[in-house]
């Protein structure tokens, strides 16, 4: 039964309230102080608060307009009521101030239940509607989730097709025109500078062309990912062995901060060293004069709700779980804010002078996905970039 | 030193000529050519080259199924076969695999390393 609660200094206007709703079976509670009817109504939250006007210090319009701005409080149902006279000009108050309704006392047992049973029965249907809002916007919000995932599904599918269809139709007049290039290495006067310079550019630009059909082929694989819990250091580590031909000569410090005996991770440990290389390759294009990468490795219990933590149900991450984080950060030329928004949309490149396509970062975006991780950037144009990938920590049994 | 007979079968005919002239300049091969399965068997089966290349998507048999053929005749058996095409997903080459062949090379490949893999599956029989 709903759980009323009286307030009135007057004990007779207590009383004679209080047991008309006890009467007809509701749970009274009967408070006499004014800031004890605040604290009970935050604490308790009654469904009715039913309050005189004639409370010393703060009187019942007082308290209901407290109440009202109490973000806890603010949607309580009020009903006010009064033993003086002038009842139309107190009504007017009583609305003013939040009340659903007013009774002017003495009046019949009849008037206040029927009143009160009003009051009961409104705020029960505003609270179901509440609730069938909040799970429509939930249900709402749930479908848009799922149509952008399909929609990227759908995509990604399309581009798969695309891409194995290209894939076989391209390479084949590419084999033609590499054979070709190489007959002609064989045959033509190679000692002319011109001669083989032709010809490598047109080796280099068939290599290119199959590049983007095996890239093209990558990104659209959402394929399986074979999760085993791993030691992300060493990942970095081989990663970083994996990049280190294309570092040479160009003055690159490597700093590494790794935390030791960190947790291990649950990864696919071949995709994730194909996105920390992707990583690091970016990095080491952005030094051309040379510079400094900062790779740092940590736990953390994520307490801010960001991207993809915490706030919807399909986050990969929720409040306060704990994650493994790392960050790789350069010193490089950075990326615009512009471009920053821009990072991980398909064929968007910031290098076309050294021919990149433009499509590793949504790769390495597809990739962390798959690991139910995150990925982001960011960066200020002269000083850095710096790329957080945050990831699962692997339970404890099952540790290699 | 005898040169190596290689048949390559290929329905790109471009192709199959371009990569006879260029084993032919750069090896010491003699390079004979099908355009399509059912010759590549006819002429493995009788002329027994000491290698096969192999193209998977042609017309009519595929390169799966002229390996399965090649690989149940006893006259064609033993014949070292490189599948050379331009599908790079990993259910090709593991039915490639599967019906036995000896490597699986991408299109497009550079000349000088088609020599080399070919001369590496062919080196045993050297020795």
């Amino acid at each position: 039964m709903s759980e009323i609660l009286i307030a009135a200094n007057d004990i007779c206007h207590l009383d004679s309230v209080s047991n008309t709703l006890e009467l007809r079976g509701y749970d009274v509670i009967r408070e006499r102080d004014a800031k004890k009817v605040l604290e009970i109504a935050q604490n308790r939250k009654p469904s009715l608060i039913i309050l005189d006007t004639d409370i010393p210090e703060i009187n019942g319009y007082e308290i209901a307009k407290l109440l009202k701005s109490n973000p806890i409080t603010k949607d309580m149902s009020i009903l006010i009521f009064s033993a003086k006279e002038k009842s139309r000009e107190m009504f007017k108050k009583a609305l003013e101030v939040g009340a659903e309704d007013f009774i002017n006392i003495p009046t019949t047992d009849e008037e206040i239940f029927l009143r009160v049973k009003v009051c009961l029965d409104r705020k029960k249907y505003i609270d179901e509607l509440k609730n069938t809002d909040l799970a429509m916007r939930a249900a709402f919000d749930k479908i848009k989730e799922t149509q952008a995932q399909l929609i990227q599904a759908e995509k990604l599918n399309a581009i798969g097709q695309l891409a194995s269809g290209v894939a076989h139709e391209v390479r084949n007049p590419l084999a033609i025109a590499l054979q070709s290039a190489n007959y002609l290495e064989q045959t033509l006067p190679i000692e002319k500078k011109d001669v083989s310079e032709t010809l490598n550019l047109l080796k280099s630009s068939i290599k290119k062309a199959s590049d983007i059909i095996t890239l093209l082929l990558d990104f659209s694989k959402t394929g399986n990912i074979n999760l085993q819990p791993k030691d992300i250091n060493s990942i970095l580590e081989s990663s970083l062995e994996l990049v280190q031909h294309r570092m040479k000569f160009k003055n690159i410090k490597i700093t590494k901060e790794f935390k030791t005996d960190i947790a291990k991770v649950l990864v696919d440990k071949n995709r994730i060293e194909q996105v920390f290389v992707d990583v690091l390759l970016n990095s080491i294009e952005a030094m051309p004069k040379g510079g400094e990468i900062i790779i740092r490795t940590f736990e953390e219990q994520l307490e801010k709700p960001e991207n993809g933590i915490g706030r919807r149900t399909e986050d990969h991450f929720a409040l306060g779980e704990k994650a493994v984080r790392v960050e790789i950060e350069d010193t490089g030329v950075g990326i615009s804010e512009e471009d920053l928004k821009r990072m991980f949309e398909p064929f968007f490149t910031r290098k076309n002078a050294t021919g990149g396509i433009g499509l590793g970062l949504v790769v390495s975006r597809n990739i962390i996905n798959l690991h139910h991780g995150l990925i982001s950037v960011t960066s200020k144009i002269d000083k850095g970039t710096k790329v957080t990938v945050t990831l699962k920590i692997a339970k404890e049994e099952g540790n290699e | 030193m005898n040169k190596k007979n290689i048949l390559i079968i290929d329905d790109e005919k471009d192709f199959c000529l371009l990569v006879k002239k260029n084993l032919e300049l750069i090896g010491d091969f003699k390079v004979d050519v099908a355009f399509n399965g059912e010759e590549g068997i006819k002429k493995a089966t009788n002329n027994q080259p000491d290698l096969i290349l192999l193209d998977i998507i042609m017309p009519e048999l595929d390169g799966f199924a002229v390996l399965a053929k090649l690989k149940e005749n006893r006259k064609t058996l033993a014949i070292p076969v490189l599948m050379l095409s331009a599908k790079e997903d990993i259910e090709s080459k593991l039915k490639a695999a599967e019906l036995y062949d000896d490597a699986y090379i991408i299109k497009p490949v550079e000349a000088s390393e088609l020599k080399a893999r070919i001369e590496r599956v062919l080196k045993p029989k050297y020795s």
